[in-house]
């Protein structure tokens, strides 16, 4: 099994799975820290859901495949001579920044999803960082490879460089059993996962962190009203909503209420991976930007009341902004948001992770 | 295909210059160093550790095939691949469970969860492994093994 066929084969599926993984990731990434000149789609509402339940899903399948492919080509590690020359030992080194970088980034994905940091360094800047390096090892990966990949990319045929591809030899594996086992190993940990972010085998999350339908009001929460500092400062009587903007408002509660009233069925989709659809109304944000004057296209900072984390302001550009389904929530499936949901208000809109479904808005302010 | 694979390399270069970039301009020199260490570690536990177990798990099922079939041997190899990897990814959730002030993250009991999966595995290995060997039984008997000959490969094709 320790052969180029197989390094191949194997190779090309976890390729597949780690350049998934990337693109969805740079989508995420962008979309949390957008340049100034991106502009995001807005439909399907479920995109981001989508996007990041596929990151996740890919992030873990590819757990087995690497390993797989790291066994496949393990006696490679103990080649004679170790060192040929110069460019050997670049190509080498190559290898070991690849696969060390892929070996963390899945580990570091994986503990993510559990909010499990047990390293000295950010994880969102150096999950981005590996990425690049990572997908950019693989190119030249790839690149070095090329005459075996393409020599190996298919069975061997007549005239091809004879290699053992479907016999079966007496004991060890055989190549369909060996796939076999990888497959279904892949297929295991996507199936007790995938729950999480697919409903339909919500039974079947075994290993995954989240069980997205509990929570208060049947919705799990990705960071507590203790965690954020808010539980008495969202309580408060005192509560108003400042919108600033050409005409700056200020709004209690009852009259947030008194305000046309929308409803929407959005997914709460974290960048953790774990994702759930919810019945929200309240008002909408572009109802709110009219009201202060707003010029058609402006963007918008939401400001929580939490007095510090990394997303404790979000923004949000023109295309989220003046959607119509993009609401200032004051209910969830029926009843008042519950505190660990955001209570009094708290934005969500269609595609967005949730990191920036702001939760205890306190001020909304136009962007020009 | 030297012109494609000079382009891929480039092409390499610019993501792998992206990501350099970025840790280089983001992290203290201690951060930087501790990556490293993290990368090292990763890759010797992965290296020296996980596969030579994997190597010596494998060559003990091999030995299967001298009481049983390989058929056999491969099918309790598959199950154990299955249970190793599920218990790698199990083994986080494992540890954490119960640590987070959050009572929606980490819902669930994943020891037992391990522990159902694994069975079902064990069921179906076994199961799987029972019937090969039946199967391989019925259809020839199994040739008697070389002796003192370890480790050669025994054609029974």
């Amino acid at each position: 099994m320790h052969n180029p066929r197989v390094a191949v084969s194997i190779g090309r599926l976890l390729a597949s799975c780690l350049i998934v993984c990337f693109l969805t990731g740079l989508y995420s990434h962008y979309l949390q820290e957008p340049a100034s000149w991106m502009s995001f789609p807005t439909r399907p509402v479920w995109l981001y859901r989508v996007n990041q339940g596929a990151h996740v899903a890919t992030g873990i399948a590819a757990i087995p495949l690497l390993l797989a492919k790291l066994w496949v080509v393990y006696p490679r590690l103990f080649e004679l001579p170790p060192l040929r020359s110069a460019i050997h030992g670049l190509e080498r080194a190559s290898i070991a920044v690849f696969v060390g970088a892929s070996l963390l980034q899945l580990f570091m994905g994986l503990l993510n999803t559990l909010q499990w940091y047990p390293w000295p360094f950010p994880f969102r800047e150096t999950h981005f960082f590996l990425a690049w390096i990572i997908i950019g090892s693989l190119l030249i990966h790839i690149a070095v490879k090329l005459p075996l990949i393409r020599q190996h990319w298919r069975r061997a045929r007549d005239g091809a460089p004879a290699v053992i591809d479907t016999a079966v030899p007496a004991r060890g594996w055989s190549r369909r059993g060996f796939f076999t086992a990888v497959g279904l190993t892949v297929a295991t940990v996507t199936v007790t996962t995938v729950g999480q972010s697919f409903s339909p085998l919500q039974k079947l999350n075994l290993f995954a962190p989240r069980t997205p339908s509990k929570g208060p009001q049947g919705l799990a929460v990705n960071r507590t009203a203790s965690e954020a500092g808010v539980l008495s400062s969202a309580r408060s009587p005192d509560w108003r909503l400042q919108i600033k903007g050409p005409r700056a408002v200020t709004l209690t509660l009852s009259e947030l209420r008194q305000m046309p009233q929308f409803h929407a069925r959005l997914p709460i989709s974290c960048v953790e991976g774990w994702s759930q659809n919810a019945d929200w109304s309240g008002v909408r944000v572009r109802d709110l930007l009219d009201r202060v004057g707003a010029r058609a296209g402006s963007g918008l900072r939401v400001i929580s009341l939490e007095p510090s984390g990394p997303f404790a302001q979000t923004e949000m550009g023109p295309e989220f902004a003046t959607d119509e389904l993009t609401l200032l929530a004051l209910r969830l499936n029926g009843e008042v948001l519950d505190i660990e949901h955001g209570y009094p208000a708290r934005i969500i809109a269609p595609g967005r992770p949730g990191v920036l479904q702001t939760k205890w808005v306190r001020t909304l302010e136009v962007l020009a | 295909m030297k012109l494609l694979r000079a382009t891929l390399i480039c092409l390499g270069l610019i993501p792998i210059g992206i990501g350099c970039y970025g840790l280089w301009n983001y992290y203290t020199a201690d951060q930087l160093v501790a990556i490293g260490k993290w990368l090292v570690i990763g890759l010797a536990l992965h290296d020296g550790v996980l596969i030579p177990l994997v190597l010596v798990g494998g060559a003990l099922v091999w030995q299967a095939h001298r009481v049983f079939h390989a058929a056999v041997g491969r099918i309790v190899a598959g199950g154990l691949v299955v249970a190793g990897v599920i218990s790698l990814l199990a083994a986080p959730a494992i540890i954490r469970e119960g640590s987070s002030a959050n009572p929606t993250l980490l819902t669930q009991h994943y020891g037992y969860n391990l522990l159902w999966a694994l069975l079902i595995v064990a069921v179906v290995t076994i199961g799987g492994a029972v019937i090969a060997w039946l199967y391989s039984r019925k259809r020839r008997p199994v040739p008697p093994p070389v002796s003192g000959e370890l480790g050669r490969e025994v054609n029974v094709a």
